[in-house]
């Protein structure tokens, strides 16, 4: 059994045995010897037995009535037993008498690379060029990126750069980013929209209205510009202008984070965020809420008519900028575009769906399949540009990826079939010989006029080769329109007036040709000498497009009079005249094709060659096809 | 080539940055920083937390500030210098330096 003593513990009072007491004290005594070669070493031994006789207490508080051998032991334990300290010790040769200080010569251990340009291992996204760039100018990479992205949409110069770059530019792995002065937020506080103009503002210590101007102007240029009807040189990138920056405020909305916390509102402006600043912009904040005053965004700088310049400057500087943004983000933005037009179109053209094929199930599928082929580039383009901007790697499902490449796929495989399978309905055509009744003009002279076409125009369809102007138009919600009239004066094998009417269409076989052309349908109107041609014919509700038309031939005899009214050979016109060689023989010289000379009165004049180069001309051409 | 030796060595060369940081965070007493480091995974001897401090309050890295406790006599509270300040971003630096040296080599 144990004495129990009472010892006084740096300032305590503890209870120990007596046993335990004398491994306790040599503990001590040997701590005060090893420290004792050291500066300080009266302290470090003060504060040991402090904490000892701390956790000594601890052990007393917790229950037990003295301090055993058992206790000491694993005190010692905690402390360090004089092995272990000598043997942590041992590992040091630096710090001994000399002190903590660092060593007065700078020992290298590493090259500092700080002043070289190189790309970065650390902050990278596709190669760390724009991590590098960033760490050597000391600015947020965010920035770096967008600038990157930004001129990567001018024909992929930026991606040449950057690509030049990866290569030449060492790697590095010591190019953290500490303690960024400025970084690129978006400024909650003073936000129209999403804060972005702010946030820019802020970053270049501009007025953020100036910002908001630059995005605003291209749209009222494209405005301004589409109300000119430009083929001018800016009118992709001002075709774009709406999209364009649109596009560009909300990808850098995605982006570009919002200041939230008070040291990021410091960042943003660029203070240097320490412990002072922080307590000083926290205070600030409580006293902005309590009174509603808003913070200044910018420093004035003195001198009043130097700040009007130079902020005139600044203006210039960005709105030059924004012309630059616009531009160069026009070609992205067009392909957005493109893309967007096709799916605003195939809304569009949907209602016209029977026109493309009678069959429902091609139809939803060439339905789906261009919603995919929008769907897929534009998800795929919108990805890009972000990660590019923000440098952040969203969360890519492999699985979502796949399907979407496979989806895009197939939808171009089914368009390209379906266009197959449109393109054989076209194979084969047919055209049918009427006679429209019509009653012999007085005096031999015939007046051809065609009726006006109704207002509710919708699709046009240009053959630039032909100098055509076909177009189709809805007239109720079961009737098309479609302008393909065509119209010819030919001598008439006798001595009477003619009207004949070709209806063609075209079809997969020739029966299916002949029926589809069978099924038109129009009306010649005569008014005393005046024949009225229909501007147009109508659709048999439900039928597809298939290259109906209808061609009027007038055959007028030797001697008659004709003349036409409100019809010339015009590009934008409803009809068109041929005046071709082999066409009407009131061209009596092969070589010499007369100018059809609308409003004017014309004689037929046949040669006498005529009948007969006909005939061979009408056995030699066994091809019914029309052509246009 | 002993393991512990360069174990040893390796926990060595950081103790001092680690301390400093804790340090660095708020003021703390002692058991504190050990309590700290412990929770961070790293687990120190008082013994060779005391002299290391003692070390760097002698190089004017830290000071310390007596604080009455609830519990018992008073205790030190320690704080960075500015002389300890710069001392510790320039252990920053090199952590930063080493540490993605290493990463690299070691990938």
């Amino acid at each position: 059994m144990n004495k129990i003593i009472n010892i006084n513990l740096a300032g305590r009072l503890i209870p120990i045995e007596e046993g335990a007491f004398a491994t306790l004290h040599q503990y001590v005594n040997w701590l005060k010897q090893y420290f004792g070669r050291e500066k300080g070493g009266d302290e470090i031994v003060r504060d040991m037995e402090d904490r000892i006789g701390e956790l000594f207490q601890d052990r007393l508080k917790g229950g037990t009535a003295c301090i055993t051998e058992a206790d000491v032991q694993s005190v010692i334990n905690i402390m360090g037993s004089p092995e272990q300290i000598v043997h942590e010790a041992s590992a040091e040769d630096n710090t001994d008498e000399a002190g903590a200080a660092p060593e007065p010569e700078a020992r290298r251990y590493f090259e500092d690379n700080g002043k070289r340009l190189t790309r970065s291992n650390k902050e990278k996204v596709i190669g760390g060029v724009c991590g590098g760039i960033a760490a050597y100018f000391h600015i947020d990479p965010a920035i770096v990126r967008v600038i990157f992205a930004l001129v990567s949409l001018t024909y992929g110069i930026g991606i040449v750069i950057y690509g030049l770059l990866w290569i030449v530019l060492p790697v590095s792995g010591q190019t953290h980013i500490t303690g960024l002065r400025r970084r690129l937020f978006r400024n909650p506080e003073r936000k129209v929209v999403g804060g972005v103009c702010s946030g820019l503002a802020e970053y270049f210590h501009v007025d953020p209205v100036i910002l908001r101007l630059v995005f605003v102007l291209p749209l009222l240029g494209t405005i301004f510009f589409g109300a000119v009807d430009s083929d001018i040189f800016f009118f992709p990138a001002f075709a774009g202008g709406i999209p364009t920056l649109l596009l560009l405020y909300i990808i850098l909305w995605a982006s570009v984070p919002e200041a939230k916390t008070v040291a990021e509102k410091l960042e943003m402006r660029g203070t240097h965020v320490d412990v002072q600043s922080l307590s000083h912009a926290i205070k600030t904040e409580d006293q902005k809420a309590g009174t509603g005053e808003k913070i200044p965004a910018s420093t004035g700088q003195g001198g009043s008519p130097f700040r009007v310049f130079a902020l005139l400057m600044k203006v210039l500087v960005y709105i030059i900028l924004g012309f630059c943004l616009l531009i160069l983000a026009s070609v992205l933005v067009g392909l957005i575009t493109a893309l967007f037009g096709i799916a605003v179109s195939s809304v569009y053209v949907f209602p016209f769906k029977s026109l493309i094929t009678d069959s429902e199930t091609i139809q939803w599928v060439l339905w789906i399949s261009l919603l995919v082929l929008l769907i897929v580039p534009f998800y795929a383009i919108i990805r890009l540009v972000v990660r590019l901007i923000s440098g952040r790697k969203y969360a890519g499902n492999r699985w979502i990826h796949l399907t979407l490449g496979v989806l895009f796929f197939a939808a171009i495989l089914s368009i390209i079939s379906i266009a197959g399978l449109l393109a054989n309905d076209f194979r084969n055509s047919y055209t049918t010989d009427e006679t429209v009744a019509i009653q012999q003009p007085a005096g031999d002279t015939v007046i051809i006029r065609q009726a006006a076409p109704g207002k509710k125009g919708l699709i046009s369809l240009r053959r630039w080769y032909d100098d055509d102007d076909l177009w189709l138009k809805m007239q109720n919600d079961t009737t098309v329109l479609i302008n393909n009239i065509r119209f010819e004066i030919v001598p008439s094998p006798d001595s009477l007036f003619h009207l004949m009417a070709h209806k063609s269409a075209y079809g997969r076989t020739v029966e299916r040709a002949r029926s589809e052309a069978e099924m038109l349908d129009f009306a010649v109107v005569q008014e005393g000498n005046t024949i009225i041609l229909p501007a147009d014919m109508s659709l048999p509700s439900r039928r597809p497009f298939r290259g109906q038309g209808i061609r009027f031939e007038l055959q007028v005899p030797a001697g008659g009079v004709f003349k036409t009214e409100g019809m010339d050979d015009d590009v934008y016109d409803r009809m068109h005249i041929r005046v071709g060689v082999n066409r009407i023989s009131y061209t009596i010289n092969e070589d010499d094709a007369r100018e059809w000379k609308d409003g004017v009165y014309h004689t037929m004049e046949v040669p006498a060659s005529y009948h007969s180069r006909k005939a061979a001309k009408d056995k030699d051409s066994a091809d019914q096809s029309i052509s246009y | 080539m002993n393991t512990e030796n360069t174990q040893s060595q390796m926990r060595k060369g950081i103790l001092e940055f680690c301390i400093l940081s804790v340090i660095r965070h708020e003021e703390v007493y002692p058991s504190e920083i050990i309590e700290k480091m412990k929770a961070a995974g790293l687990s120190i001897l008082e013994g060779t937390l005391y002299p290391l401090l003692t070390r760097l309050k002698n190089a004017e890295l830290l000071r310390y500030r007596w604080e009455e406790s609830p519990s018992g006599p008073p205790r030190k509270y320690f704080s960075l210098t500015e002389k300890g300040e710069d001392f510790y971003k320039e252990l920053q630096k090199t952590w930063q330096q080493l540490s993605e040296a290493v990463n690299q080599l070691t990938q």
